[in-house]
């Protein structure tokens, strides 16, 4: 077939572009060193800023999402991955990174407070930036005037059908909480027990944070198991406009899991990159990068409610106090798990 | 007029040392338009759908296990539980895409046929239904249905509607809606095209207003196969609407699956991969019912003289039944989101009407200072605009081979693929690009393309493809090609002729297909969110991240306000086409 000189020179210049559009890519990229942060923290672009602002050989990059799309990006990247650093809530995902040697070990020793030195891992693998709590009891003191603190006490009929929790297959947060409700009762398998009545109590199950607090404003249960960082913000919405019949308040029913927040920097990036996620890491866990925590709006970011891992550090002014009890679970044991529990969860709390 | 090459490839020398046959093979391709289409549907498409999928079998070809080839991750699949997900997913599709054929069926008759004094309303709204999220859609029929919701405030009693509404039958409502827009807008681009003489010709020979209805529906059916094609792909592919509906009937979904492998630390690609394929299954199913309907049959009656429709004088009564039956869609499409909009982002307090709430603009006036809405929303833009063009340049080109009369393998590959890219969750789709632009030796060759604006480019287009082409075969599918060969015989170059002959008669649906295309990039999120270059997020990432901070308000603000820029831009295109584009050009669909 005889083509037209217009569509060859138009196939020749698309091809052209698809061609020479990588190599442009590549060449814009080359200094300062560029650095991709893989984050799902809501105050990691004030650190950016920070830390750019602070020097000039390295430009670190925002790539911010939900921490579930991202952690499939990195699995999809595989073996050529294009983060240098991930930054997240939850300890799992970066054990299983260490574990499968992805992660290149901090090379300096943060100066962890008490909480941080329990949350860190031993080989200092990963970084602590702060820690949240899976999970608090979010309830309406307008109607529920003895909220359960025991776990058991989840379980008792006066609590028949006014208790919600999100789905760990979709909120990410809520694995810990599950893991570590197994952790406290001494197997998986008193864990699925528990699960099993708690459901035959009228546990209400929804998607995300999201729509648990919404079905407790309306009224349709009296107390979501939600994120801590989640259940501060509503009481602080409800502090600054009281509504009549709503009354958010917090408990914790037994013995609630410690959520770190993890830095982890990639081992397989050129070193000068490496080089500069270390210094990253170093600037976040420094008084300069610590105290975004305290100087940023927690009403417009959530994620500063977390409790400082480092010495020194002055936590957001909303940050209430720590539960009393509480526990962490390890997370090169509970991780691994976390596939087959939450398809148990599908298949036997979340399904009829 | 094609030539007969043979004999100057007989003269070349062969390029290498490759064996005689396959070099021939080689000499023998040429630089078309049909190469470049092909080229990039095997690149943007297919090479990423198929590596994706591959992962099912052979984990370790994309780093994704150790395995070579292994069964092992069709286990879940072949369990009970997930053979009755698929099952609910296929009875979803069958009736959303019935049920939303059957109403925009109704709707384009009664809108372009008919003198109903509703259908300025439709009309001016219909991109405002096709933009409408399904979020918001699904949280209007929650805030509405909901314990303590606005019914039951208002003192209704219905608690047997919200059980209903809250599992299969809701869900397959909110994805009837939200596939009614482009159903509607495939079959009016069609009906547009089809001339009155048909309608006429029965009613001459005795045939009632009905039969003539029925010739007409009859003459539309390969619109209406694409409409229900197209809709039926995304409701097997829907994951969102479902999960959020059914929190309280525990209705499983095949994309439960899917995601639950996503979601897993660590990530498990291979058994999503296998629930992909068993999604897939189900586009073959449809494809089927398509060729079994259209087989053999042609539906080309768009031609220069094809004879502009008159208007239907409808009674008073049928004008007042048929306004009712429009503004009472309009109240449920449209309505609803609109609902879950203001009490998303205009109700403080509890965020719903059950006590002392007050209505406000607080969250739009502090949203224009975030950070995630002006530079998202400008590059959202710039994108879609990029994107509209490319998916409708290339739909063009696809419409056409969809629409062949010939049976052709290379129909039936493209009508797989077009539909598996529906049908398979967008970011199943992102995964299968990173799997492709990441590879090692691709940058080895100094290609970079993962990260770029380019490629996001490239998937946005591939992403709406499928929507866009089915928007145009209708159309492509009605064109008789004697005109295109009487122009190239009166002497007329290719392109040429296309414009003289072929774009008048598909310069609006062209211009629909853009709009379509442009609308539905902005606020798409799963390919926004895996393959945008790192520091320019999308706006629609920009929202995620608004909402993921527990600024529900203020992330439902940026949706509506990215929602109202979009109508925007397509209320500019509207006038710059009523304006100056040639009068040729506006003709087709025109009433007497």
């Amino acid at each position: 077939m005889r083509i037209s000189n217009i569509s060859k020179s138009l196939a020749c210049m698309a091809s052209l572009v698809f061609l020479t559009s990588g190599i442009i890519t590549q060449a814009a990229q080359a200094t300062p060193i560029s650095i991709n942060l893989y984050e799902a923290i809501g105050y990691a672009p004030d650190e950016i800023k920070a830390f750019n602002a602070s020097q000039s050989e390295y430009k670190v990059v925002d790539v911010g999402g939900s921490t579930g799309p991202l952690l499939a990006k990195v699995a999809a990247e595989g073996t050529n991955p294009q983060w240098s650093l991930f930054w997240a809530d939850g300890d799992t995902w970066a054990a299983a990174a260490d574990l499968s040697g992805q992660l290149a070990p901090l090379n300096f020793k943060p100066k962890y407070n008490l909480l941080g030195k329990r949350l860190a891992p031993k080989n200092n693998s990963f970084a602590i930036t702060g820690s949240t709590v899976m999970v608090a009891g979010l309830y309406n003191a307008a109607k529920m005037s003895k909220p359960p603190i025991a776990l058991k006490a989840l379980l008792r009929s006066e609590y028949k059908g006014q208790i919600g929790m999100n789905d760990p297959n979709i909120s990410g947060p809520t694995y810990p909480f599950i893991a570590g409700l197994m952790n406290q009762l001494g197997s998986e398998e008193a864990g699925k027990n528990f699960l099993l009545s708690f459901k035959a109590n009228g546990l209400v199950v929804n998607d995300k944070n999201g729509p648990t607090i919404h079905a407790l404003e309306i009224g349709q249960i009296n107390m979501g198991l939600v994120q801590n960082t989640a259940a501060i913000a509503e009481v602080i919405k409800f502090t600054a406009a009281p509504v009549d019949g709503f009354k958010p308040m917090i408990v914790y029913p037994g013995r609630p899991t410690l959520m770190p927040s993890s830095l982890a920097i990639d081992a397989k990036r050129p070193t000068a990159e490496i080089a500069g996620a270390q210094a990253f890491v170093k600037f976040v866990l420094s008084p300069a990068g610590q105290s975004i925590l305290a100087a940023t709006d927690a009403t417009k970011n959530s994620d500063v409610l977390c409790y400082p891992s480092i010495v020194g550090t002055t936590a957001n002014k909303y940050v209430p106090s720590m539960p009393t009890a509480y526990q962490i679970i390890n997370p090169y044991t509970w991780g691994p798990r976390q596939s087959a529990i939450s398809a148990w969860f599908t298949a036997n709390i979340r399904t009829k | 007029m094609a030539l007969d090459t043979a004999p100057l490839v007989r003269d070349r020398v062969p390029f290498s040392s490759l064996p005689l046959t396959l070099a021939k093979k080689v000499n023998r391709i040429r630089i078309t338009p049909m190469f470049v289409f092909w080229t990039l549907i095997l690149f943007i498409l297919v090479i990423p759908i198929v590596l994706f999928l591959s992962v099912a079998f052979s984990p370790r070809l994309m780093s994704q296990g150790n395995q070579w080839f292994t069964f092992s991750s069709f286990k879940p699949v072949f369990s009970g539980a997930y053979g009755t997900a698929l099952m609910h997913s296929l009875t979803l599709g069958i009736v959303a895409s019935l049920g939303a054929t059957a109403i925009a069926l109704s709707m384009a008759w009664l809108v372009l046929r008919t003198d109903t004094p509703a259908r300025f309303l439709w009309n001016g709204t219909i991109f405002a239904l096709f933009l409408a999220p399904s979020y918001l859609i699904a949280l209007g029929w929650q805030r509405l249905f909901e314990q303590r919701g606005v019914l039951e405030i208002m003192g209704l009693h219905i608690e047997p509607i919200r059980n209903l509404l809250y599992g299969p039958v809701g869900i397959a409502l909110v994805l009837m809606v939200k596939g009614l827009p482009f159903a509607y807008l495939v079959i009016a681009n069609a009906m547009r095209g089809l001339g009155e003489e048909f309608e006429q010709a029965v009613r001459v020979h005795g045939g009632s207003r009905i039969a003539a209805f029925k010739i007409m529906a009859s003459l539309l059916t390969p619109s209406l196969f694409s409409a229900m094609a197209i809709v039926f792909a995304e409701a097997i592919s829907d994951f969102g609407v479902a999960s959020t509906l059914s929190s309280i009937g525990h209705f499983s979904v095949a994309t439960y699956q899917l995601y639950q492998g996503i979601n897993s630390i660590p990530v498990n690609f291979p058994v999503s991969a296998a629930t992909s394929i068993t999604l897939l299954s189900l586009v073959l199913l449809a494809i089927f019912a398509q060729n079994r309907a259209l087989r053999g049959r042609s539906f080309r009656t768009l031609s220069g003289r094809t004879r502009p429709a008159t208007l239907t004088r409808l009674s008073l009564f049928v004008k007042a039944s048929t306004s009712s039956y429009i503004v009472v869609l309009l109240l449920i499409t449209l309505g609803i989101p609109i609902f879950g909009a203001v009490s998303a982002s205009m109700l403080e307090g509890l965020g719903s009407l059950l006590s002392h709430y007050s209505i406000n603009f607080s969250n739009y006036t502090r949203v224009f200072h975030s950070r995630f809405l002006r530079n998202p929303l400008i590059y959202s833009t710039q994108m879609s605009l990029i994107t509209a063009t490319i998916a409708v340049a290339i739909a063009t080109i696809a419409s056409k081979v969809l629409t062949s009369i010939k049976p052709s393998k290379s129909k039936k590959f493209v009508d797989f693929f077009l539909l598996a890219a529906v049908a398979l969750p967008g970011i199943v789709f992102a995964i299968g690009y990173i799997f492709t632009y990441n590879l090692r030796f691709i940058n080895d060759l100094g290609l970079h393309l993962y990260g770029t604006s380019f490629l996001l480019a490239l998937a946005y287009s591939a992403n709406a493809l499928p929507s866009t082409s089915r928007s145009l075969v209708g159309n492509m599918g009605q064109i008789q090609e004697s005109m295109m060969d009487a122009a190239r015989v009166h002497g007329s170059k290719p392109l040429r002729a296309w414009l003289d002959v072929t774009m008048p008669l598909i310069a609006r649906p062209l211009l629909i297909a853009w709009l379509l295309t442009f609308s539905g990039t902005l606020l798409e999120l799963p390919v926004s969110e895996l393959l945008y270059p790192p520091g320019s997020p999308p706006v629609a990432v920009g929202i995620e991240l608004s909402l993921a901070g527990f600024d529900y308000g203020g992330g439902t603000a940026i949706e509506i306000l990215s929602i109202l820029w979009a109508l925007v831009v397509v209320g500019i295109a509207f006038f710059i086409f009523n304006r100056f584009a040639p009068p040729g050009w506006k003709r087709l669909g025109r009433l007497r």
